[in-house]
């Protein structure tokens, strides 16, 4: 009896063991399943919160870019204002220097006109003068008695180009008084503004004495007729634009006398409007024309303006 | 060294005056003339006279009043202008 109850001991512990070893298959099972699960779940979470990482690196990358692109526009929309802000106060610090500007204090830009415009301020008077008083004498008389001295040409020719100086700038100053016209900008759009020019009393009566004696090279004569400064002043008081004013009268200087030098011309120009072109290449220049073909295309299009401005009644 | 020749007139105050210009008004011709001692120097009054020939041109004789100076002044001014 006893050996028989040892044998269903036995028997049910090796049941149990065989359940025990089955759930211990079945706990391992499970744990791999378990594990696996986990491992699948976490590796999935995490390539979720990667993608999730890389959208959201995409997105602050795009927004970034798009903050990035809004700066520039900003910054070019401040760059522009400063421009025109700038461009605003140079005209105004032009206008102020033009101003200050005057027959007796002329502009300083270059030493040529500079040093000449200095000692015509500081010395025509005297010049005249002494001019004057040796040439009115009704009883000086002498015999011409000439003789001929070889003179250095290139001392020769300064020479004269110092009393040309002299004598056309002391002519100008003395008899049409000019006042400061105008400071050409160094843009296109130059100040909407009329040009000052010297009172229509002074102005007349100066061109009336100027326009009294012009010597005419053909017939060694002095006539009447039109003359260089009326026709600039003439055309500053139609057209604002300083440089539409400019390029008129340039362009009527072939057909008016063809005999003229253009050198004279920007001399006389500077004189008048008190600029300080060197020559036209040099008007161009600084006006940011690149030839004569871009000058009158910009010279049409702002007459086809004023036109316009005309016909609305502006 | 290039030279260039210059006509030199003495008028009636024994001082020599190089020939600048010349030109001719209704028939009278006019000298444009600068001081032989100041030609080439640097100075700030120059002296600077117009005078003009008799009709035969013989003689270098003065300007009547500052109205012909004027008239001539300008002339000069002018043939700068063309020259």
């Amino acid at each position: 009896m006893k050996n028989k109850n040892i044998e269903d001991l036995k028997k049910q512990m090796d049941e149990l063991s065989f359940d025990l070893s089955t759930l211990n298959q079945a706990f391992d099972q499970n744990i791999k399943e378990v594990q696996d699960r986990f491992t699948n779940t976490v590796l999935q979470k995490e390539k979720e919160w990667q993608e999730v990482i890389q959208k959201q690196k995409e997105k602050t990358y795009e927004q970034n870019f798009e903050i990035t692109n809004t700066k520039d526009s900003e910054t070019t929309n401040i760059i522009t204002d400063l421009n025109r802000e700038t461009s605003h106060l140079i005209q105004v610090l032009n206008l102020e220097k033009r101003d200050e500007t005057s027959f007796n204090n002329t502009s300083k830009k270059t030493p040529l006109l500079d040093s000449i415009n200095d000692r015509i301020k500081k010395n025509i008077g005297r010049i005249k003068e002494i001019s004057l008083k040796e040439s009115i004498k009704p009883k000086a008389k002498c015999k011409k008695k000439s003789r001929k001295q070889q003179i250095e040409a290139e001392q020769w020719k300064k020479t004269l180009q110092y009393y040309k100086c002299l004598f056309a700038g002391g002519t100008l100053a003395t008899t049409m008084l000019v006042t400061p016209a105008t400071i050409f900008t160094l843009n296109h759009l130059p100040p909407k503004q009329p040009i000052e020019m010297a009172s229509d009393e002074i102005k007349n009566g100066a061109l009336q004495e100027y326009k009294e004696n012009i010597f005419d090279p053909n017939t060694n004569t002095v006539i009447h007729s039109h003359d260089l400064i009326e026709m600039m002043y003439e055309t500053a008081q139609k057209y604002e634009d300083p440089i539409v004013g400019f390029y008129l009268v340039y362009q009527n200087l072939d057909d008016w006398c063809k005999n003229y030098k253009i050198d004279d011309f920007i001399y006389k120009y500077n004189l008048v409007f008190q600029t300080n072109y060197l020559n036209i290449e040099n008007f161009l220049e600084v006006n940011h024309f690149q030839d004569m073909k871009e000058l009158e295309a910009y010279v049409l299009e702002r007459l086809n303006e004023e036109e316009l401005e005309v016909g609305r009644g502006l | 060294m290039k030279t260039t020749e210059v006509e030199i007139v003495k008028l009636e105050d024994e001082k020599e005056y190089a020939v600048l210009d010349s030109l001719e008004v209704k028939e009278t011709k006019y000298l444009l003339l600068g001081l032989l001692e100041e030609i080439g120097k640097d100075i700030d009054t120059p002296t600077i006279v117009i005078r003009k020939l008799d009709k035969k041109e013989k003689y270098i004789v003065g300007l009547e009043d500052e109205e012909e100076y004027n008239k001539v002044f300008n002339a000069f001014l002018e043939k700068e202008k063309v020259s």
